[in-house]
């Protein structure tokens, strides 16, 4: 996955434009994302996946996911893409079983 | 070990509760009183600012019933958005009450204030085609109207249930019977306030309005009320009623008896520290007889629907409407009968007895 992916463009794209559509609470560093669909089905985000979901309320690239959690949690860029690409495709199947 | 009560009571103070962890007996009933009392938000902040010290053991359990409690609160919620993207197609505004309005409005944190079901609120002219919007939807009906029409002009609402077993209460007004009928629906929507669930618009009661509804709930009820809807008048409390709005309409919704009922429960619950000073204005509440014995039909386990509904006639204005609130209880249709009484027979025999008990206290 490289910096010119565009996540509108892809399957993906239905998971960053629902994410601030769906209820969410917070509980020990474990984030719950309640279904943007109306289902009954909650996802568990745990450690640097709560970040990430935050960052998911607005539209961004992958390559900007990276960047910003990279400088985030001081880590490298190539340390960080696999787990990003990682949680987003979780939370794309995830969208997906829900009905999308 | 200190009573729960008192434990459950400086939990809700932001006292410091415990200096060293509880025992393995005293913490097993202490989650039994946090999860009766749906407190696991509350537990957990304490653990979190280091007011209740816990072993790493307890500290996960508590974690733990808190997500299991706030898992339920997000998928009630991903429904009510769902309900709530739905009725917008039919032009249908939605009031969030109680859990999910106190929860962003009176808590400093969502996740301090947990919830089973959801509440909403529609305007009376919209009920039936939310009711048609809902069942549509997937949703049952728990209870079937004794007439057409009953709902939307002397009703509280019904409950809907979705195949996976959450709950919707959806309201026209805050209670069933003579508490709700007294209640005017455009005062409730007056001075209403815009949040956000789930990522869509919605509406809450304004605060004074909020708090009538915590009292009415707290005070109509056979059994004592839950500390969450307590904590919601206190919190609303603390940040500022306009006493002068809440008697007006305390006064106009005729919940005098109400209101001085919860207080009282409050101060028993909660204990007198936590008192709000709307208590001041107790002087000025005026509970009459038939305020008390009306809210007395609610609290009484010996008294049943009949008792309310003879209550409720004074509350309905008109002659007319009068009459057509009698007839619909007189002659319901058959399927009401079957679901609530069984039989006919049943019913009136339930009905003779209930208001029999009524007539035999008022003298």
């Amino acid at each position: 996955m490289d910096g010119r992916t565009d996540p509108r463009s892809s399957r993906i794209e239905t998971v960053f434009r629902r994410a601030a559509r769906a209820p969410t609470r917070q509980s020990g560093g474990v984030l719950l994302v309640g279904d943007p669909l109306g289902g009954s089905s909650v996802l568990r985000v745990a450690g640097a996946g709560v970040l990430l979901w935050q960052l998911l309320d607005e539209d961004r690239t992958i390559a900007e996911l990276v960047e910003l959690l990279a400088s985030e949690l001081h880590v490298s860029r190539a340390e960080i893409e696999p787990h990003v690409t990682t949680m987003v495709q979780h939370l794309a199947d995830a969208n997906r079983l829900v009905g999308s | 070990m200190t009573g729960l009560r008192e434990l459950g009571r400086r939990l809700v103070r932001d006292d410091e509760i415990a200096t060293e962890p509880l025992s393995a007996d005293a913490w097993a009933e202490f989650e039994a009183f946090v999860r009766h009392q749906r407190l696991e938000g509350v537990v957990v902040d304490a653990i979190a600012t280091d007011r209740l010290r816990v072993t790493e053991e307890q500290r996960e359990l508590a974690l733990s019933a808190h997500l299991t409690a706030m898992e339920r609160s997000v998928s009630i919620e991903a429904l009510v958005g769902l309900v709530v993207d739905r009725l917008a197609e039919h032009g249908i505004a939605v009031c969030a009450l109680k859990g999910v309005a106190a929860c962003r409005l009176d808590r400093s944190r969502p996740e301090l204030r947990s919830f089973f079901d959801a509440d909403l609120l529609v305007r009376p002219e919209d009920l039936e085609q939310t009711y048609a919007t809902m069942t549509t939807m997937g949703l049952r009906r728990r209870f079937v109207e004794p007439a057409a029409g009953f709902d939307r002009d002397f009703g509280k609402g019904s409950a809907f249930t979705s195949p996976d077993r959450r709950e919707i209460d959806l309201h026209r007004t805050l209670a069933m019977g003579a508490l709700g009928i007294s209640v005017d629906p455009d005062e409730l929507w007056s001075d209403s306030v815009s949040i956000e669930v789930a990522g869509r618009p919605m509406q809450a009661l304004g605060a004074e309005a909020r708090a009538l509804h915590a009292c009415v709930h707290a005070a109509a009820s056979t059994t004592p009320p839950r500390w969450p809807t307590l904590i919601d008048l206190v919190e609303l409390d603390r940040s500022g009623l306009e006493l002068d709005r809440f008697i007006a309409l305390c006064r106009s919704w005729r919940y005098d008896a109400v209101v001085l009922c919860a207080l009282d429960l409050l101060a028993t619950e909660l204990g007198p520290a936590l008192v709000p000073t709307i208590a001041s204005t107790v002087g000025e509440l005026r509970a009459t007889r038939l305020q008390q014995m009306t809210l007395d039909a609610y609290r009484r386990p010996d008294t049943g629907y009949a008792s309310r509904s003879v209550l409720a006639v004074p509350v309905i204005k008109g002659w007319r409407r009068r009459a057509r609130f009698v007839r619909a209880l007189a002659k319901p249709r058959r399927p009401y009968v079957e679901q609530v009484h069984g039989t006919t027979g049943a019913r009136w025999r339930s009905a003779f007895e209930d208001v029999h008990a009524l007539i035999r206290r008022r003298r």
